[in-house]
């Protein structure tokens, strides 16, 4: 059998707050394939930002991390000090957030920021590849864009530039988190079909963090639905959108915005 | 009823000595909004849609045009009028929390507005406070809580009592559920809905998201670059729609199917609208329309009528 990208089983994260503690993931299972898409999907605090974060151990300190086992790609993250894990990040596993407007330094060129993820080589090659990148997420004018300030370009631009820098070392594993959530309808259709060619193009595996089903329905392989820290159904794509098993599954998917046809009702209304 | 008449609202801007100019954010725009009657205002972020609302709000005088409560001129009034239009004509943000001050408990924020309208019985606005919080389904006991005790959803039901309490006709309410889950923005969709069938309100609903817009609205205006391109009955809007951008709009909805293809979708539609700062000739649209001819570069098309529809496009025929 393949090799998986990632294999993480019971994993827990919590919080200790006062006298109590909340737990923020509880005991979940996740296996991805190389070049497979897996997506998160759940409500605001379902806890699924929290086990994206977790796997790359971000999480808010103080906060503790357990799992019977955490392997990527044959490293051990558990017990991978955090020199280790510094070298993983951005380079073997990176990240896109939700926000673009804040996830960039306000007052240092874009082009700066892109080269950042490039520790080694030659100034003249890391320029180019960042040129190439922003060129293959469709950011028109890339030369011009490397020296503007993140404020001079728009949202969806933006999350493309955030994107390219994700991509520069041509990781195996992306998280997105929730990445087309503060993106316009249109914009998000065209973040959407980029992250689709771009998945096929780098055949790298992605891990989509979304609240909405339509925009899983694209791009995913398999979907996780996360309710309250727990993963309550696992499962293909197609699997979950035309055979929801549990039932907040199908509220969800009732729920979700289609075209036509009524408010769903909540509640007996 | 309340109507706008050509309005225009142009921001001046300055950037050197040489250069400045004016960004045009409506463009001689007219919309009315009758009371129980909801217009789904749809477009992209910089279409001018919330500029539409905050003029027809009475909170941003246009550059030009005229806003119409009844057949008083909201802009011309005397304080006095103005503060009885105010009542009548509420608004209800986008950020549910933002919206509160949070060193005020809930009932303080819902009554507050009485105050001001002459209800100045502490009791008296402590007693209407929770009959509203009644109305919005929350628990009495929230008067005394503060917003950061709440949940993003009970708070936008805090916004709405709030504008509620004194006695509105016309509530513009902008990206009401953008910052909301899922299942949330819905329960506050059916609120806003019953609240309706109950007193009769008159609702403009901006929204970004065509596909719920449709759900609840009667009527669906599309705006791009500060004009209404297409302004039409809401009842299968996604099926009936003639611009082409409330095409690309309905396009954009992501659909439950999976691996339906996306990346077989029209590309150059997709991206962000054009720069506001430069004037378009002819079409405002046609930089981006897959259907642009020489026509629409050079001749601007006029708003008329399409069966039920009033679209502004050279290529839809009546």
């Amino acid at each position: 059998m393949q090799r998986r990208l990632l294999d993480v089983q019971g994993l827990n994260v919590s919080f200790p707050s006062g006298q109590e503690t909340t737990v923020a993931v509880k005991d979940v299972n996740l296996q991805m394939q190389p070049g497979e898409t897996l997506a998160i999907v759940g409500e605001s605090g379902s806890g699924k930002s929290t086990l994206a974060l977790s796997i790359l151990k971000l999480t808010h300190k103080p906060s503790s991390v357990q799992a019977l086992r955490m392997m990527f790609d044959g490293t051990d993250l558990l017990h991978l000090p955090e020199r280790g894990m510094q070298k993983l990040r951005g380079k073997d596993i990176s990240m896109v957030f939700q926000d673009p407007k804040t996830a960039f330094h306000p007052m240092m060129p874009l082009g700066k920021q892109l080269l950042e993820a490039l520790p080694q080589g030659r100034r003249r090659e890391k320029r180019q590849r960042a040129l190439e990148m922003l060129s293959r997420v469709g950011l028109p004018d890339a030369e011009r864009q490397m020296h503007a300030y993140p404020h001079t370009l728009s949202g969806g631009m933006l999350q493309r530039v955030m994107i390219a820098m994700a991509l520069l070392n041509q990781p195996k594993l992306l998280i997105a988190d929730e990445p087309t959530t503060a993106l316009d309808v249109t914009v998000q259709a065209g973040i959407i079909r980029l992250f689709a060619r771009l998945k096929r193009q780098f055949q790298m595996g992605m891990l989509f963090i979304s609240h909405d089903l339509g925009v899983v329905a694209q791009l995913a392989d398999n979907v996780a639905v996360m309710r309250q820290g727990q993963i309550v159904e696992y499962g293909s794509v197609e699997r979950i959108l035309q055979h929801p098993v549990h039932p907040y599954t199908r509220h969800l998917l009732q729920m979700a915005p289609r075209l036509g046809g009524t408010l769903p009702m909540i509640g007996g209304r | 009823m309340l109507s706008g008449k050509h309005l225009e609202k142009r921001y001046p801007w300055k950037r050197w000595v040489h250069s400045s100019g004016a960004i045009s954010a409506v463009r001689n725009v007219s919309l009315r909004i009758r009371a129980g009657e909801t217009i789904g205002l749809v477009g992209e972020s910089g279409s001018g849609k919330s500029t539409l609302g905050r003029c027809l709000a009475g909170l941003e005088k246009p550059s030009a045009g005229s806003v119409f409560y009844g057949d008083l001129e909201i802009y011309s009034l005397s304080r006095r009028e103005a503060r009885f239009m105010r009542r009548r004509i509420q608004y209800i943000h986008q950020d549910p929390v933002d919206a509160l001050n949070p060193y005020r408990t809930i009932g303080q924020s819902i009554a507050e507005p009485l105050w001001y309208f002459g209800v100045k019985n502490h009791a008296d606005r402590r007693a209407a406070a929770a009959r509203l919080l009644e109305m919005v389904e929350l628990p009495t006991t929230y008067l005394d809580k503060y917003p950061l005790e709440l949940s993003r959803g009970q708070c936008q039901r805090v916004n709405i009592a709030r504008a509620l309490i004194v006695e509105p006709e016309i509530i513009i309410c902008d990206e009401v559920i953008s910052a909301l889950d899922v299942s949330t923005g819905v329960q506050i969709l059916q609120l806003l809905k019953e609240l309706q069938q109950q007193n009769g309100y008159g609702y403009l609903f901006i929204s970004h998201d065509l596909s719920r817009v449709i759900q609840i609205s009667d009527w669906i205006a599309v705006m791009y670059m500060g004009e209404i391109v297409e302004f039409a009955p809401a009842e299968n809007f996604h099926e009936t729609a003639l611009h082409p951008y409330a095409q690309v709009l309905i396009e954009a909805v992501p659909r439950l199917i999976p691996g339906e293809s996306i990346e077989a979708l029209s590309s150059s539609t997709f991206e962000t609208p054009q720069s506001q700062l430069t004037d378009v000739e002819g079409c405002p649209f046609h930089p981006r329309c897959p259907l642009a001819t020489k026509r629409c570069r050079e001749q601007k098309p006029v708003l008329r009528a399409v069966g039920a529809h009033r679209v502004m496009c050279h290529f839809v025929e009546p």
